[in-house]
């Protein structure tokens, strides 16, 4: 059933498809997380002003599928003057409805932290920037990497959509080596196989952070629990 | 004539005229919406002053100690610290921050850098202390607090009273000027409290200017020298410590003593 000689010959093609997944995956997760920070603070601040074009911002995303998000910002920007490859039309698409669901996470993240902290920060002396980037980002983000590491395994699933744009990442790839080959189940199977995988990369990934988390701690309370011993 | 025959007399006019109050408040007023929680206040506190606030309740105590460096904004009057109008300019503030330091009731350490960390974080990023300096520094105030053992461990392993004493550490580390106690006992158990309170007696006994807002009246007495009564957003009573203990003016003051005593 299975022909391994159809997927040997194509294995090159698959791996290098893959390549262009992870890029796509990559960039978007990248802008995406600078976008959700920046936005997922703004959301936050007590002003309107920044807080109601975030709220538009994400709520639009949100209540609108991607394939259309995708389809506008490549076919319907350009009319604006905003022309762009496909490779960058999927790569802002990607980043700005990503940056939507993380500017979510990060908010949830920012309410958590207490407010003493802040305030800890200003008695200090410590500026607002200051305060963000050494007291409350690094809390925040210590407390959501595992929904971060989710929404990002989602981000790589979403990615197949780009070959609605004619991008060479996986999804495009098998469809035209299922065309070529009359082969669905290899041409298919292959890239599921490969999504699956990194998505356990992620998994293993976002399991030995918490649990190296918990340990350095466990050791701290061993460590201590000893020396009340001794 | 009559300046030499009165020691107490010239040491007043000193305090009074020649020395610049570290703290100068006049005509405070602040609203919390429609609760006016601080009604005219006046505050003068000098170098060396151990001033402790007390009160019941809701009486603004906090929230004076708070105004003093604006985290908490108020609508009238002015704050003048160490010569600077803190509401005028963000200059001023900044340097008022930076030069007085702040505990806090539930001590806001931050909970994911080291001990060592927490006390050099602001010096090297505010005062931009070359960062072995700062951890120096760091090692010599947390020899003072008592938490020699606790260098390197992290704030959720520590009891409230280490927590507190890593707090004050840390303020101290900016070299302040003035310290600002919020209730830094109140949220400790009654065996740790001690060890903080220790620690306070040992700086005030070094001559820091401290504002302290505090039940513990058995601390008051040994530790300060001046103590003001609040209630209901207004300083009811501004003395000596004896004189207040001994012999307060207004009958407020009586009742709280009597309850609290």
């Amino acid at each position: 059933m299975l022909d391994m000689r159809m997927i040997s010959q194509y294995l090159p093609d698959f791996f290098e498809a893959l390549l262009e997944t992870l890029k796509v995956a990559a960039l978007s997760g990248i802008f995406s997380l600078i976008i959700g920070t920046v936005v997922g603070i703004l959301s936050t601040m007590k002003s309107g002003f920044a807080r109601i074009p975030v709220g538009i911002y994400t709520g639009f995303i949100r209540s609108t599928p991607l394939l259309v998000q995708l389809y506008f910002v490549h076919y319907g920007l350009p009319i604006t003057g905003l022309m762009l490859t496909s490779f960058q039309s999927a790569i802002v698409a990607f980043s700005l409805n990503s940056g939507a669901y993380i500017s979510e996470i990060v908010r949830g993240g920012l309410i958590a932290i207490d407010k003493g902290q802040a305030e800890a920060s200003k008695a200090l002396g410590l500026s607002w920037f200051q305060t963000m980037r050494k007291v409350i980002l690094p809390q925040v983000f210590r407390n959501i990497l595992p929904p971060l590491i989710s929404q990002f395994s989602y981000l790589i699933k979403d990615t197949s959509l780009a070959a609605v744009l004619v991008i060479p990442e996986l999804t495009y790839t098998a469809r035209k080596i299922a065309a070529r080959t009359y082969m669905p189940f290899e041409s298919f199977g292959v890239p599921m196989l490969m999504y699956f995988g990194i998505y356990l990369i992620l998994a293993l990934l976002s399991s030995l952070i918490s649990r190296n988390q918990k340990s350095r701690q466990s050791d701290a309370k061993r460590w201590f629990g000893l020396k009340k011993v001794v | 004539m009559r300046w030499g025959a009165s020691p107490h007399l010239i040491l007043g006019i000193e305090r009074g005229i020649l020395m610049e109050p570290i703290v100068r408040i006049r005509g405070l007023n602040k609203s919390f919406g429609k609760l006016h929680v601080l009604k005219d206040v006046e505050l003068d506190v000098y170098e060396s002053d151990v001033l402790v606030l007390c009160g019941p309740s809701g009486a603004g105590k906090s929230t004076l100690l708070r105004c003093i460096n604006m985290l908490e904004h108020f609508q009238e009057g002015s704050i003048e610290v160490l010569g600077k109008d803190i509401k005028q300019t963000r200059v001023n503030l900044n340097f008022v921050r930076k030069n007085s330091g702040m505990v806090f009731q539930h001590f806001n350490l931050f909970p994911h850098i080291s001990v060592v960390d927490n006390v050099t974080l602001a010096p090297i990023l505010v005062k931009k202390v070359p960062k072995h300096e700062a951890v120096e520094k760091a090692k010599k105030l947390l020899d003072l607090v008592g938490l020699s053992a606790k260098y390197d461990a992290f704030p959720p392993q520590l009891s409230g009273g280490q927590k507190q004493r890593v707090a004050i550490a840390r303020a101290l580390a900016m070299d302040p000027k003035l310290m600002l106690f919020d209730e830094p006992t109140s949220a400790l158990d009654p065996e740790m409290i001690k060890e903080v309170l220790d620690v306070m007696t040992k700086l005030a006994r070094g001559g820091m200017t401290m504002i302290i807002v505090s039940h513990e009246m058995g601390f008051a007495r040994q530790v300060a020298n001046k103590i003001g009564f609040l209630d209901d957003g207004i300083i009811i009573e501004l003395t000596p410590k004896d004189e207040f203990f001994n012999n307060p003016r207004s009958d407020r003051t009586k009742e709280f003593l009597s309850k609290i005593l």
